[in-house]
Parts: C-alpha cells; structure tokens; sequence
C-alpha cells in the first residue's frame, strides 16, 4: 500500500456572503510509495500551496480523500491532528519559521516538547541529526546568528527529529541563494537516499529536478507527470524543462487538458 | 483643497483601524483630563476658604496636581511611544507610496488635533460631571457642612486645557522628530530580529536586594513623623531596587528555570520560559512599573480605608474640626490616587498583553503548524501569561507588608491606634486589589489570546510578502 494516498481530492473556497466559489483543486489524485522524492510543481496560483497545506492537515479538502497510513487525515478531529501531524509529518517552509526567542537545540526540540519527549532521549536524537546535516557546530547560537542556508538546515533538523513518515517541504529554497539551494538540495538527496520518504512543492526545475518523481500541477489539477528511473538529475532537469514548455503550450483550451501519463503513476 | 480632505481623511481611517490601540489611549487620556479638573475644581472652589484648616488643604491638593501633571507627561509619552512604534510600518508604507515627510507631519498633526480636541473636551465634559459627585463625596467624608457649590471655575477650565495642550503637544514634536526615522528600506526588515540573550548582571542583582534590605529597614524601624527625609529615602529605595530586582533579578530567575531541563522542556513552560528572557531587557520597565504603581495603590487605598472607616466608626474622636478636615482631604487624594494609579496599572497591562500578543503570534503560528494542539495553545498562553504578570502582584504584596510599620505610625496621628485594625485594612485591600489584578488580567488576556489565535498561516503567508 502507497504511504500517502489522495484520492479525488477537491477545493473550493467559498467567498462569505454570496457568490461564485474559486476551485483551487479540481481533482487531485495521485499516491506517494515510500522512501520516494516527489516534486509537485507548479506556477503561483496553480493550487500547489493549497495542496500542501491540506497534506499538511492545516485545510480541509471540499470532497475526497488524504490517506496517510491509511488513515484519513481530512477527516480527523483537531485534537488528533495536531498529534498526528507531531508524530507523522515533518514540515520545512520557505522562510525557515524559525522561533527568534529559541536556540537552535531548542527550536529543534520544540515538536519534542510538544509531544512531551522525556529529556533524555531528545538529547540522544539531537547531535547526530545535526551532524547528518552539517550544523553541528551550531547548537547552542540563535537564527539571528545564522545564514539562510544554516537556518533552512535547522528547520530540515526540526522536522526530521520526530522521525516522521513524510517530510513535506514547500519551496524550500525559495529563500536562498544559488549555493546554499544546491547544498540544501543535495541534502535532501542524501535524506531521501536514508530512506526519508520526501514531498516537496516548488516551481523551480532546479529543484524539482532532485526528485524522484516530478508531478506537475496547474489550474487545479495533476496534469502530466516525470519520473527519474535510471536518469541523472541533469537528464531530468531537461525532462522537467521540456514538460513545461509543452504544458505552456496548451494553457487555453482548459476542458480538453486531460492528464497524460508518461509512467505508471505509482508502484 | 481636496488633498487636505484626503489627509483628514486618512487620519480619520488610521485612528479606526489601530482603534484596538486607540481607544484606551484616548479614555485614558480623558479619565486624566477629568481627574485633574477635578482636582482643581476642588481646589479654586470659593466654599473651600470657608473649611477649617482650608490653607494645608490647599497645600495638600497643590502638591497632588503637580504629581499628577507629572505622571501624565510619563503616561501620554509611554502610550503615544507604544502606539507610534506600532504603526512605524504604516508609516513606511506611506513613505514608499510616495508620501514625503512633510506630508506624514501633516497628517500627524491631523490625528494629534483630533486627539487633543476629544481627550481634553471629552475629558472636561467627563470632569464636570464628576465634580457634582465628588461635592457630594467630600461632604460626606469630610463631615464639615461646607457650602461647596457646582460651578465650573474658569481658571481651572483654561488650566486643565493648558496642561494638558501642551502635554499633547510634546507627543506631537516627539512623533515628528519620529518621522525623520521612517525609512522606507526599513519595512522591508523584520522588525523583532536581533534580541540577544541578555546576561545576567550579578552585581545589579545585588544592589536591588541590598537596596531593598535597606528601604525595608527604614520603614520598619524608623520613625516617618520624625523625619520626613527618612521616609522619602525608604520609598525611593524601594523603587530603585524594584527596577533592579525586575531589570536583572529576573533574568537570574529566568536562565534558573532554563537550566532546569525537567521544568523548562514542559509544553506549558517551554515558550514562556525562552520568549520572557528573549524580551526580558525591554520588559523590565514596565514590569517594574506595573509593581510600583500596584504598591501605591495597595498603600494609598489601605491607609485610605483605614482613616475612612476610624472616622466612620468614630475612632477619631478627639480630633479637632482641622484634623477632621485634613483627614477627609487625605480620604479625598487617596482616594484619587488610587484611581489614577488602577487606570495607569490597567492601561501598562492592556498594552503589554496587545503588543505580545502581535510578537507572537507568529510563534504561535509556527507552533501551530509543527502540531501544537488548540488546548495546547491556550495553555502555553495561560502558562506565558502567569508568568508575565504574577511576580509583579507578588512583590507589591511584599512591599505592602514592608510598608505597615511605617503607615501605622502615620495613622496614629489621626488617633488610629489598633494595629490589628491598619492589618485588617490592608489585608482587605489587598484581597479587593488582588482580585481586580485578576481581572484586569483575565481580560486581558483574552485580547492576547484572541490574537494569537488568529494567526495563522496567512500571517506567515504576509510576512512572507514584506
């Protein structure tokens, strides 16, 4: 059974009064297997953010179904969200949403506090994340102290150290530098490579091209979709760029835009 | 002509939209206004030549007027200060959309305008119609038939505007000083970057309690009535150490519990804990503050109580119609101060709580978003809060206690002699001003949590887009 499971999923915001609704998501489908590296891409307003917030258990879809674990997390209470998304999602932003009051350990301890880790054991996870992660050295200084790219490492540590099932990242390098990106996308390689099943929302080629997979999303829905097999991320950069041409070629004609499959969807 | 439509017009909108901000700004600004009129209405009233011993009344009530001129200058530069930082952004907006600086001071001078116009003739109209009460009031307490009658002394109306015109007055220079300091590239920054961990300034410390050991000695075991000067000193002494005791006593307190790993990797103390330290150097004024004023009113309404109620019960008997007098003048600026004191108190906390709750509202977000429960929420809230205004409360009641040696002796004067009665007195006082503290704090802390719980990932989504 795949990880992560969205099924016919539909969103439409509904202005207040009266009036015609927006369809964010027409009709999303689509499953992630573990241990794979899923790029969603997409332009602003495409729907990709609406999408991640609602894996993310932070909205609710309209209609259909998030299975996580084969558990529908859009139809959870709040009670058991909050401690399911604690215990099964790990999340990176574009802008780190680091805590300014907090340390690094302690910005990295917070999902720990919250689900009331002994000490101890924190203690025990948090230096070899850190280390993995190339900011070992950085433990006990504030963000303020810290570059883009170091911070980034440190909300990819406050993630991981749950050990969650998925980690979702929505543009995580949209605030950085060139250099810093790469490295910062080469680590989630590295993750991903360890095992870390990765979902990743973007509208960068350059970072789409790291993952495995490479949905892509516009006007509400997945419409076409690449996958890596055998390939080097240069060869998939070139895939993602040529989908993308192809995919702005045909923007008008909405009703006729079907989703066209180029690999099997999931294993 | 329509440009100067535009920018009452503008004035207009911002005074509505930062009315959260406002609104008490302007009461307050009012119940002041009135208090002091009211003050002065008693004070250049004619029925007051007729009291006995109208001359130290006299002198009571200008040396009250005085204090109270000086604590509105502190009261309208610290709300007007809190207010104009939050809208630095608003401003910058301005700038980038192409306002120039001329055109932000003219629509400062606007809103100041509106201000003065609504605090001092709100204020007036407010204090008017509490001299009638106040007559009333005196005449009861003062047991002294005097033809106090209601009119509205010029003298004290043009005063009051005076006063307090030009009070505004200097907020409105200071905020146009301030706007020489809106730059646009500003906006751009984050604003709540760069707090650095404070240290912990031991020897600071250790002049706040050697201060405070010092203020208490006095009070306990030195004689007021015999010297003025010993009594000042202990005050001072005990305001002194206050501030050191919240500016760096805290900090101590605060790294204590942090190290404390048990206590400090709670859910309910975690934040609280690291956001209190994170912002201690800019709190501890106002923590302070917060207890020194509590202190006065605990002290001023006990020693009020106890004079009102030995008059009432006639306790006072020997006294001689000036004692009398005195004693309800006294009842009268306590009274008075008490008022004044619970306003201030209650204005710091309000703002402490709306400005707070803004800072974290996007850590609350974050938390939100990293799995913290609602329940969770509100209960790092209550634990935050609890931690911000307890100590305060606490060290008043402790000064308080300090104080009652000093205070008894005072109260003998007026032929209270009953120790156990000037305890009781302020045991009562303390319960009745504890329980308004809670109160206070209660509302207004749900103003703080109202706004924690708005955040949400908008809040972030619009940082995002500064």
């Amino acid at each position: 059974m795949a990880l992560l499971e969205v099924r016919n999923v539909k969103k439409v915001y509904q202005p207040r009064l009266v009036g015609v609704g927006v369809e964010a998501l027409r009709d999303v489908s689509f499953s992630v297997g573990r241990g794979e590296f899923v790029a969603i891409m997409g332009e602003s307003g495409s729907g990709k953010t609406t999408l991640l917030n609602i894996l993310a258990a932070l909205d609710t879809p309209t209609s259909g179904q998030v299975l996580l674990e084969g558990k529908d997390i859009a139809r959870a209470r709040e009670r058991d969200l909050a401690s399911f998304r604690r215990e099964h999602l790990g999340f990176v932003f574009q802008d780190f949403n680091l805590l300014d009051a907090l340390t690094v350990r302690d910005n990295v301890f917070l999902p720990l506090v919250l689900a009331n880790t002994p000490h101890e054991e924190m203690e025990r996870r948090l230096m070899p994340l850190l280390k993995a992660l190339g900011i070992g050295q950085l433990a006990d200084q504030y963000p303020y102290e810290l570059s883009g790219g170091q911070k980034q490492r440190v909300a990819m540590a406050r993630a991981l150290i749950t050990r969650p099932s998925i980690l979702l990242a929505d543009e995580p390098t949209g605030a950085l530098d060139s250099h810093a990106s790469e490295s910062l996308l080469a680590t989630l390689e590295r993750m991903n490579a360890r095992g870390q099943t990765i979902v990743m929302v973007t509208h960068s080629v350059g970072a789409a091209s790291h993952a495995t997979r490479v949905l892509f999303l516009k006007d509400g829905r997945i419409y076409r979709q690449v996958r890596r097999g055998d390939h080097t991320s240069d060869e998939l950069y070139a895939a993602v760029s040529r989908a993308l041409a192809a995919t702005v070629g045909r923007t008008s004609g909405r009703g006729s835009a079907r989703p066209r499959r180029e690999g099997p969807t999931s294993a | 002509m329509r440009s100067r439509f535009l920018y009452a017009r503008l004035a207009a909108q911002s005074l509505r939209l930062n009315a959260r901000s406002y609104l008490p700004y302007l009461l307050s600004c009012m119940v002041t206004v009135a208090l002091h009129y009211d003050i002065q209405f008693l004070n250049m009233n004619h029925g007051m030549e007729q009291l006995p011993g109208s001359s130290s009344v006299h002198g009571l009530l200008s040396v009250v007027v005085l204090a109270v001129d000086l604590f509105s200058v502190f009261l309208f530069f610290y709300t007007n200060s809190f207010l104009m930082k939050r809208r630095h952004h608003e401003l910058g907006l301005y700038r980038i959309l192409g306002m120039e600086r001329r055109h932000l001071r003219k629509l400062l001078r606007r809103e100041a305008t509106f201000v003065g116009v609504v605090a001092i003739g709100g204020g007036l109209v407010l204090g008017i119609g509490l001299s009638q009460l106040f007559i009333v009031l005196f005449r009861a307490v003062m047991q002294v038939d005097v033809p106090l009658a209601f009119e509205v002394p010029r003298i004290a109306v043009l005063y009051t505007v005076f006063v307090y015109g030009f009070i505004l007055l200097l907020t409105l220079l200071s905020n146009l000083g301030r706007v020489s300091f809106v730059r646009p590239i500003e906006l751009l920054h984050g604003t709540d970057a760069g707090d650095r961990e404070p240290r912990t300034r031991w020897l600071v410390v250790a002049l706040g309690v050697a201060f405070l050991a010092a203020g208490y000695f006095i009070s306990i075991f030195t004689n007021p009535l015999q010297s003025l000067g010993s009594f000042l000193t202990a005050v001072l002494l005990v305001i002194v150490a206050t501030y050191c005791l919240f500016s760096s006593g805290s900090i101590a307190v605060l790294k204590r519990l942090r190290a404390d790993k048990e206590y400090y990797y709670q859910p309910r103390h975690f934040f609280a804990v690291a956001s209190m330290l994170h912002r201690m150097r800019r709190n501890a004024a106002g923590l302070a503050t917060i207890c020194v004023l509590s202190t006065m009113v605990l002290v001023t309404a006990s020693t009020t109580l106890c004079m009102y109620v030995g008059a009432v019960s006639g306790a006072v008997q020997e006294g001689t119609s000036e004692v009398r007098s005195l004693l309800g003048a006294y009842f009268f600026v306590g009274l008075f101060l008490s008022i004044l004191f619970l306003m201030v108190v209650t204005l710091i906390i309000y703002y402490k709580q709306v400005s707070e709750g803004y800072e974290d509202a996007r850590s609350f977000a974050i938390m939100r978003q990293v799995g913290m429960s609602e329940d969770e929420v509100s209960m790092a809230v209550r634990g935050q809060i609890s931690l911000v205004f307890l100590p305060p409360l606490a060290l008043a009641a402790c000064h308080l206690l300090a104080a009652l040696p000093m205070t008894s002796k005072i109260l003998m004067v007026f032929g209270i002699t009953d120790a156990g009665f000037v305890v009781t007195c302020a045991a009562l006082t303390l319960l009745a001003y504890g329980m308004l503290y809670l109160l206070v704090y209660l509302l207004t802390s749900r103003i703080y949590h109202r706004i924690v719980a708005s955040a949400d990932n908008g809040d972030l989504a619009s940082r995002r887009q500064w």
